[in-house]
């Protein structure tokens, strides 16, 4: 189909050209014929002419004028190739001669009578030479025209033929274009459907993971808080009725119930962060830390620690996530340190492989490196429960926090050396963060 | 509002009831106790509607400690119906639940609780939040009895 569409053009101008290559050949030959005819009429008016002014000559028996006349008559007229004169008994009169031309002669005769039975035969023969010079002259402006004709046709079929090519392709393009784009309209409309779909699954199971942390918050503490407080309500009331040993026990109990109340709060502190949704403002982390600090020293006002905080530390983050953040570390670095005679806690910013961070450094007991992959996991403890109380959920909690800021967080700690935790936290906008 | 010394406490576990009158009496507050064990029983009391027809309605509570998880209708609804009835809406009402979910202590304080306290598992924090009950909605709005 493209072959035929690609080659009908030059087939057309192939015939058109032909066409016009018939009609120049006709027209020339038409144009030819009609001279000759002209010429041929011509020529035989003249031998009419002669023949009546011999007529004449030969009824007077001017026979010298006769031969004079052809003398004259063929010297005067350049196409004139051969005249000639035979009277009907032979006599030859005067003739006349042109050497021979190239062209196709004409040949026309006519008899003369004259006086009583005389009669006589003359014999033009005319050259065809003027005819054959404008004949040719015709035939190169019609080749001429016909080739100059042609070639403008020929450029003009190769432009159109380009043109078509390119607006061809222009709207193969075109085409190829509108059907992508339809396609990824198309693309876009499912993958937004999809993502639709997707954001309401998220949604319910949001809601449910809300239902359910709801559930935990209120009827997994209300047994402990039976536990608890009854155990507490025998202590109290029936003191006298129990022996040290039983009292101990009770207090087991109720340390046992504590524990579990601090580790399901911890765990609901840690689904919060995973759930809440990030509401970004500037913040002053020293603010942060300092109020931490000052709730840390009111819960255990016997400690002296040497605290450093660098002033005005301003973020882009999320105050209650950040609180979270900075009291699950500095309130580890306040446990840490806590067999340190001269306990020091430092809040500060610094460039560690090219990047502006802050960092929490304590002089505590510190811990393996090479359990520092254990570190950030929920559930996952470096100390014993005797050493240092603990949940293992909080440095988890603080990971989600720095994740869930796009950010990162890396620890260097060895044994009995303190820790040092580094973390990046978006930097504020307005306020430089140095 | 009519003086009364009576407090109306909204809880649906009888373990958080036995605790919570034995911390009120262990600071000393020998106040009257009224349980109601779902939302529906409390708005009756209040009311004088349904098994409480006849009350006399302008004995109000001095205060309602209101559990937020309760059976039937819930505390958060309970609170809205406190609010909106020109009879109760003075009332003091102090949300006293299990739930730490900063959307509660929001959506109480919105519709009106005066105050918030969170019940710790730590019996002890109970004591002292009662405490501080006792003291703020009964010994200043001068009607404590025994202390």
């Amino acid at each position: 189909m493209w072959r035929l569409r690609s080659t009908l053009p030059w087939l057309l101008l192939t015939i058109i050209l032909l066409l016009l290559l018939l009609s120049a050949v006709l027209f020339v030959r038409y144009q030819w014929q009609q001279e000759f005819q002209i010429k041929q009429r011509s020529s035989e008016r003249e031998l009419q002419l002669l023949a009546s002014l011999i007529r004449n000559d030969l009824q007077t028996g001017n026979y010298q004028h006769v031969d004079k006349l052809i003398d004259d008559w063929g010297s005067n007229n350049i196409d004139i190739r051969k005249m000639q004169l035979t009277a009907a008994n032979g006599y030859q009169f005067n003739k006349f001669e042109r050497p021979a031309s190239t062209s196709d002669p004409i040949a026309s005769t006519a008899i003369i009578n004259y006086g009583y039975r005389g009669e006589a035969r003359l014999e033009l023969i005319k050259d065809f030479i003027g005819v054959q010079v404008r004949h040719r002259y015709l035939s190169w402006q019609i080749g001429i025209m016909y080739t100059v004709v042609a070639s403008l046709l020929t450029a003009l079929t190769c432009a159109l033929i380009r043109y078509q090519k390119k607006s061809a392709a222009l709207l193969r393009q075109v085409e190829r274009r509108l059907l992508a784009e339809a396609e990824l309209q198309s693309h876009n409309d499912s993958l937004e459907e999809a993502v639709a779909s997707r954001t309401a699954q998220l949604a319910s199971i949001n809601s449910e993971l809300e239902a359910f942390s709801y559930s935990v918050s209120h009827d997994l503490r209300a047994p402990l808080r039976a536990i608890d407080g009854f155990s507490m309500a025998l202590l109290e009331d029936c003191s006298q009725a129990l022996d040290q040993t039983c009292r101990d026990y009770l207090n087991r109990v109720r340390n046992g119930a504590q524990k579990m109340g601090h580790l399901i709060d911890d765990l609901l502190q840690l689904s919060r962060v995973t759930r809440s949704e990030l509401q970004l403002k500037e913040t002053n982390l020293s603010l942060v830390a300092e109020t931490v600090i000052k709730e840390l020293r009111q819960s255990d006002p016997v400690r002296t620690i040497n605290i450093s905080i660098t002033p005005n530390l301003w973020v882009r983050g999320d105050p209650t996530l950040l609180e979270i953040l900075l009291s699950n570390l500095l309130g580890n670095a306040w446990k840490f340190t806590r067999q340190r005679p001269d306990a020091t806690i430092e809040l500060g910013t610094l460039i560690k492989d090219n990047k502006a961070c802050f960092f929490i450094r304590d002089n505590g007991v510190g811990f393996d490196m090479k359990y520092s992959a254990k570190l950030f996991t929920a559930f996952q403890r470096l100390h014993s429960i005797e050493q240092f109380e603990g949940t293992g959920i909080g440095l988890a909690t603080v990971q989600r926090v720095i994740r869930k800021h796009g950010c990162s967080i890396w620890v260097d700690a060895s044994i009995d050396a303190g820790a040092t935790f580094y973390f990046t936290l978006p930097s504020s906008d307005t306020r430089q963060a140095m | 509002m009519a003086k009364s010394t009576t407090i109306l406490l909204i809880e649906d576990n009888p373990d958080d009831e036995a605790l919570t009158v034995r911390a009120l009496k262990k600071n000393n507050i020998a106040n009257e106790i009224v349980v109601a064990r779902d939302g529906q029983e409390a708005l009756d009391y209040l009311f004088g509607e349904g098994p409480f027809t006849g009350r006399d309605t302008t004995q109000l509570p001095q205060v309602v400690l209101l559990d937020l998880k309760l059976p039937k209708i819930d505390g958060l609804e309970v609170l809205k119906q406190i609010r909106t009835n020109p009879l109760t809406q003075h009332l003091p009402v102090v949300v006293l639940t299990s739930s730490n979910e900063e959307q509660d202590i929001v959506t109480s304080y919105s519709l009106g609780a005066n105050s918030y306290v969170r019940k710790p598992v730590d019996f002890a924090q109970f004591l002292d939040a009662a405490h501080h009950l006792g003291l703020y909605w009964l010994v200043l709005n001068e009607v404590s009895r025994g202390r």
